[in-house]
């Protein structure tokens, strides 16, 4: 009796949720397929069919893509040392890591500006060692979108990896190597399999806040870098069509769903393939 | 335990003594920008609760996000809103705008022919006005810029950012490609947006902040831009060779009004507010902080006093303007059109 009691915890954060989450997201849906008389999920198919807009989606996630997957290069590492450190200097380097999350997004893209400007900190250099003539276009890209999102996430990957990390067991990396594996194969064998639920974690957390990002890519794109929550809000806050506001919104939702699903269902696969 | 009970019973306690105190007095509601708030409250607002012994509540935020505020209210809440026009005309559009009785705000015969009823008889009047015209680095371009065609120079390619379409300031690139190409906004738009499309090659990006702007002239992503005024004297303190251009087929007036909104339960009070800040003497503390320009016709200003204002009958009269309803009516349409036409 008292075990079960234990669930009743829950009910705040439940009821808050279901309130606040689930009932406005699941009128958000509905709305894109109703209509005065009925139902149709025929805006769905007319939004891909249109080239500006199906451009902006691939465009959206080719960005969310590879800010994942940058994460993942980069977060890789830099955890799998923070992890095996001394504690006393694992706090430090957390917060080192953390430290782009203790600012906010539009100081951090402004900050971002005058790294990248045409009189910017990297073009300058480039031209004094004499690399280039002229100043590169760098802002206003997907390069420029790309940088700021990574710089903004990276933390998120670093915290999930870390997290799991931290409860690999070095002794499994001893007896490995005892039994003759080698460094690379005790990492490919052990390391990495076991770290995989961190890795899912922080590739959904990334991915997800890639695609939905507002404030970088408004700041740091330009004319032709448009992503769906910047059309998103030209929709509700310029033209005050929320009609096709929430179509956007559900696409996007629906996008992170499958995304994250499948990141979750990939990984299960490999690690059952490992354990077989 | 004992100490939380103590703790609620003293919050009850000190809410049942404060309440009262603030409820005695009547509560206008304002929905305003952000900028200079100090300012305004040691100019306006602050003066105005002595006077009429009320209290002063802000909802800030910019427009479209406050006009939403309402709109999904139903009105109710905010008694008075400060709006750029294009805003205004859509709140009215919506319904949202309660009528004004004239008579209880007399100081708008004081004021500029043109603030008097921007939107018609029945609605707000306008307080001030914001410049719009260009901007640019003297030191980046090869020769001046002196006409709004000038844009289109060879020789500025890559150089110039303006305002993105659904910004206060977004219609006047369409409105003079419209013109440059020998028609209106209100003739052929399919020629005005070719014209346009012929300066693309000039522009590195549509802003929509003017923060953003001043951002891109520090950092020479930009060296031209078509702006309003407060967003030069951003401009201004980055880059030394700045400089501000009327150009030769005139600025563009860019004004704000000021409306009662339906739902309003202080109407009276709500009159008073408006006259009150259309006032000669409130305009002119405004206008000697360099916060507002003066519409109303009473405030006079040394030359000194009037630098970096809008300022004087012939300038403000001699301004382009921008059609909004027509504008507003085809907003849907022209903005995608626009935001395609930038996007490849």
């Amino acid at each position: 009796m008292k075990y079960r009691l234990h669930y009743l915890l829950l009910i705040p954060a439940i009821l808050f949720l279901i309130l606040f989450l689930v009932i406005p997201l699941f009128i958000t849906l509905l709305s894109t397929v109703r209509t005065d008389g009925g139902w149709t999920l025929s805006r769905y198919p007319v939004f891909f069919q249109d080239f500006y807009l199906r451009d902006i989606y691939f465009r959206t996630l080719k960005i969310a893509a590879i800010t994942t997957l940058a994460a993942a290069v980069m977060g890789f590492p830099t955890s799998y040392y923070i992890s095996r450190t001394a504690k006393k200097y694992r706090g430090i380097y957390i917060i080192l890591a953390v430290f782009p999350l203790l600012t906010s997004p539009v100081v951090r893209s402004f900050s971002w500006m005058i790294i990248l400007g045409k009189n910017g900190i990297v073009n300058d250099f480039l031209v004094r060692i004499g690399f280039i003539g002229e100043p590169l276009n760098l802002l206003y890209t997907e390069f420029s979108v790309i940088m700021g999102l990574l710089y903004l996430f990276l933390p998120l990957m670093i915290l999930s990896l870390v997290g799991v990390m931290e409860n690999i067991d070095s002794e499994l990396l001893r007896a490995a190597e005892s039994l003759g594996a080698s460094r690379l194969t005790a990492f490919l064998k052990i390391v990495l399999p076991l770290s995989l639920p961190g890795l899912v974690i922080g590739a959904s957390l990334v991915f997800t806040g890639s695609l939905t990002a507002y404030t970088t890519p408004m700041l740091l794109g330009g004319d032709k870098t448009q992503v769906l929550s910047t059309l998103v809000y030209k929709n509700a806050l310029a033209l005050f069509d929320w009609q096709q506001a929430s179509l956007v919104a559900s696409i996007m939702v629906i996008t992170t769903f499958t995304v994250v699903i499948s990141i979750n269902w990939f990984s299960g696969k490999f690690n059952r393939g490992e354990a077989g | 335990m004992k100490k939380i009970i103590f703790m609620m019973i003293m919050v009850v306690l000190v809410t049942a003594v404060l309440t009262p105190a603030v409820m005695a007095k009547e509560t206008l509601v304002i929905s305003t920008w952000g900028y200079n708030e100090d300012l305004l409250w040691k100019n306006l607002y602050t003066p105005f609760e002595e006077k009429y012994d009320v209290n002063i509540e802000l909802e800030v935020g910019n427009n479209s996000a406050r006009l939403n505020k309402v709109r999904m209210r139903g009105g109710s809440v905010v008694d008075v809103i400060y709006l750029a026009e294009s805003f205004a005309i859509e709140a009215i559009n919506n319904g949202l705008v309660a009528e004004l009785d004239r008579e209880k705000i007399p100081n708008i015969e004081n004021l500029y022919e043109v603030a008097r009823k921007p939107h018609g008889e029945k609605y707000g009047p306008a307080y001030t006005l914001v410049n719009l015209g260009i901007v640019y680095d003297k030191n980046a371009v090869e020769k001046p810029i002196e006409s709004w065609y000038d844009l289109w120079r060879d020789d500025l390619e890559g150089m110039i950012s303006i305002p993105d379409f659904n910004t206060t300031s977004g219609p006047v690139m369409l409105i003079m490609s419209a013109r440059k190409a020998g028609t209106t906004i209100h003739g052929d738009i399919d020629k005005a947006f070719a014209e346009l499309e012929k300066i693309k090659p000039n522009i590195v990006k549509n802003y929509s902040r003017s923060s953003e702007l001043a951002n891109m002239f520090a950092q020479g992503e930009a060296s031209v831009a078509v702006a309003l005024d407060f967003a030069f004297f951003r401009i201004k303190d980055a880059v030394e060779g700045a400089t501000w251009l009327n150009p030769v087929e005139g600025s563009f007036a860019s004004f704000n009004t000021l409306n009662i909104l339906k739902g309003s339960d202080n109407k009276e009070l709500a009159h008073k507010f408006i006259n009150y800040a259309i006032s000669k003497e409130v305009q002119a503390k405004m206008a000697h902080d360099k916060v507002e320009s003066p519409l109303n016709m009473q405030v006079k200003l040394t030359e000194e006093e009037a630098e970096g204002l809008t300022y004087g009958k012939e300038f403000i009269e001699s301004l382009n303007t921008i059609d909004w309803k027509e504008v507003n009516s085809n907003k849907k349409e022209w903005m995608d059109r626009w935001n395609r036409m930038f996007a490849y």
